[in-house]
């Protein structure tokens, strides 16, 4: 079968009957439905040989091979350009077909930019910061996502961008805002956003999903300047927006939170802040602003903050309005986000409260969770609604003024509370049949 | 129809691949051939780079540069550096200039830092020909060289050429030796 469609799907396209979409989702079908593992074998081999090719390449540029002349250093500097650029000429030309073909090619070539670049830099001697080198790479590079299409060089791509970001804001004293990563990460979010509307590349979009989302996450606090505090509650209107786009723009059959991550980053993100608030500690340092300056207004941070409760709004009347079977499904963490970000600003004042109202906010999601997996039977999400429970409870075992006994209790309790969340569920799922 | 547009879109994506290292190229091979060869004498580190290897990391004498705060520099400014030649014919700054000067000594740069003291502002600026790719064998050695002959009659210096600003490392010397034909002597003659 896999003969007869490489040879009967060029002719269809050069034909007019198919396109090149419904070539690609030909191909992806045959592929995630074959039970030969062949071909991903194939795949994932080919991957690392171009990966393996790739740091060869760049081991020899950290040799500093100085024993040629340099005429003879630039023709094998241009050398691996070259070859790689014929490699993924033809991968398109005669087999644009064949995934291992079209993604090692485009690796090879991904890696062979940065090196080129290096070598010739090694040979004249050549300062520079490496955030402008690797920004270089970056924007040399962008083309192969689109065309051939490769994958992984988007993967890669979004990893060296949240590189580039966390190299200028991050590893560098006092360093700017990188506000260039926003125009970059934009290059892979449409090509997993086209990839989502046409519902290709399914394996790809899991992982190309966590990673976008985690570099997004990573590189969301490197637009602190002055007023670091704010970002706290940017970050919960961002793990908010990213819920809300998930229920909006994707519909997944698999429902389990690696097939997800976006629903899981947002779930997770907002718990993870929600149980920092709950500590003392966090209020007791929170700096407190006695007026509203300009500066305060003109920092980045103030700009992320308004940017991403904007966004926020349109994004729940977007869902509300166009979307309105999904609207349940960022529940309870939006109403989270929003209470959170209202105990935030009132803690500011109130710090005692603030630190009170957190930890009650933390425990209502668990309870929800308990309850609503109770009633649907699911038992994932009581789990889940069990974990955030736990969580506060180990998180209160360390900062509480609380007798032994009396921890000792609290994780008795909750510990029944897991076996028989557990316990019942199981028996109504079995007395439902 | 659409691959066609594809495949032109990937040509014009290998052509940039292509010019922007083959740019790189040329400005330094046009500032190595028709550039001023410049003296300047050095003092070193030794570190490294993840992309590009071991190398020697020059410092060099008699580059900070003495001006007024009158003149109001900031950090992060460009600048065109001016230089003179000492009566040993090696290169020192003899001030800074916003716009780009007459004559072929001087090189553009940014700015690092200002310092003022006793009404004079000190100013040191990124020297843009400061690093020397060599083996990861010879790098530490001919740090510790440059190092040590700094202050003695062998001085260790680089050829730089200067081009219409720009500044191109063309070779590090230490005595009337390159630095790799050094090393290469001093490991024959060790033990």
């Amino acid at each position: 079968m896999q003969k007869s469609l490489n040879k009967a799907l060029p002719e269809l396209l050069d034909a007019g009957v198919i396109d090149d979409e419904t070539v690609a989702r030909i191909e992806e079908y045959y592929h995630s439905n074959s039970k030969d593992t062949s071909s991903y074998s194939i795949l994932v081999f080919s991957v690392l040989g171009a990966i393996i090719v790739g740091l060869g390449l760049v081991l020899i540029i950290a040799h500093n091979w100085d024993a040629f002349p340099k005429n003879i250093r630039l023709l094998f500097t241009f050398l691996p350009l070259l070859a790689s650029q014929i490699f993924v000429w033809i991968a398109i030309k005669k087999h644009r077909y064949r995934r291992p073909i079209i993604e090692s090619s485009s690796l090879l070539l991904f890696f062979a930019i940065p090196a080129c670049i290096s070598l010739v830099s090694q040979i004249y001697h050549i300062n520079g910061q490496l955030e402008d080198f690797l920004l270089l790479w970056l924007l040399l590079s962008w083309p192969l996502i689109f065309v051939p299409g490769a994958n992984i060089v988007s993967l890669l791509f979004v990893i060296i961008s949240t590189w580039y970001a966390c190299q200028i804001t991050y590893f560098t004293f006092r360093g700017p805002v990188p506000w260039l990563y926003w125009a970059l990460i934009l290059i892979p979010i449409a090509k997993y956003a086209r990839d989502i509307y046409k519902d290709n590349f399914k394996r790809y979009r899991a992982i190309s999903g966590w990673i976008i989302a985690i570099s997004l996450t990573l590189v969301l606090g490197g637009f602190s300047a002055q007023f670091k505090s704010i970002m706290t509650p940017a970050y919960l209107l961002f793990f908010g927006l990213i819920l809300i786009l998930h229920s909006a723009f994707i519909t997944s059959q698999d429902n389990s939170w690696w097939m997800n991550p976006w629903r899981s980053n947002g779930k997770i993100g907002v718990a993870i802040v929600a149980l920092i608030l709950s500590f003392g500690f966090f209020w007791q340092e929170l700096p407190h602003y006695n007026s509203l300056t300009t500066n305060l207004l003109n920092s980045t941070d103030s700009i992320s903050f308004i940017t991403l409760l904007l966004m926020l709004i349109v994004g729940i009347w977007y869902l509300k309005r166009y979307k309105h079977e999904k609207f349940l499904n960022i529940f309870p963490e939006l109403p989270a986000v929003i209470v959170l970000v209202l105990i935030y600003g009132a803690g500011f004042f109130m710090p005692m409260a603030g630190q009170l109202l957190s930890n009650l906010a933390l425990l209502a999601m668990g309870v929800f969770y308990i309850f609503f997996g109770y009633q649907r039977f699911d038992l994932s999400r009581a789990n889940y609604g069990m974990v955030l429970i736990t969580s506060l409870a180990i998180a209160r075992f360390f900062d509480a003024e609380l007798s032994f006994v009396l921890r000792g209790s609290m994780f008795v309790l909750v510990g029944l509370g897991f076996f028989m969340a557990n316990f019942f569920i199981i028996k109504k799922q079995k007395a439902k049949g | 129809m659409k691959t066609k547009v594809s495949l032109i879109f990937l040509f014009l994506a290998f052509l940039a691949q292509w010019l922007v290292p083959g740019r790189m190229v040329w400005i330094h091979e046009q500032t190595i051939r028709l550039g001023e060869s410049v003296k300047f004498k050095t003092a070193s580190v030794d570190p490294f780079d993840l992309f590009r290897g071991k190398y020697v990391e020059l410092g060099y004498r008699n580059m900070t540069i003495e001006t007024t705060p009158q003149e109001n520099w900031k950090p992060g400014e460009k600048v065109f550096v001016l230089l003179e030649k000492d009566a040993q014919g090696y290169a020192k700054a003899k001030g800074l200039s916003r716009k780009r000067p007459e004559g072929k000594l001087y090189f553009q740069t940014i700015l690092r830092s200002e310092s003022t003291f006793k009404g004079r502002s000190n100013i040191d600026v990124d020297i843009p020909f400061s690093r020397y790719y060599a083996d990861e064998f010879d790098a530490p050695l001919i740090e510790k060289t440059t190092l040590n002959f700094s202050d003695t009659l062998i001085y260790a210096w680089a050829d730089v050429r200067l081009y219409q600003g720009k500044a191109v490392l063309n070779q590090l010397y230490i005595g009337e030796l390159t630095a790799s034909d050094w090393v290469k002597k001093h490991n024959n003659e060790e033990p």
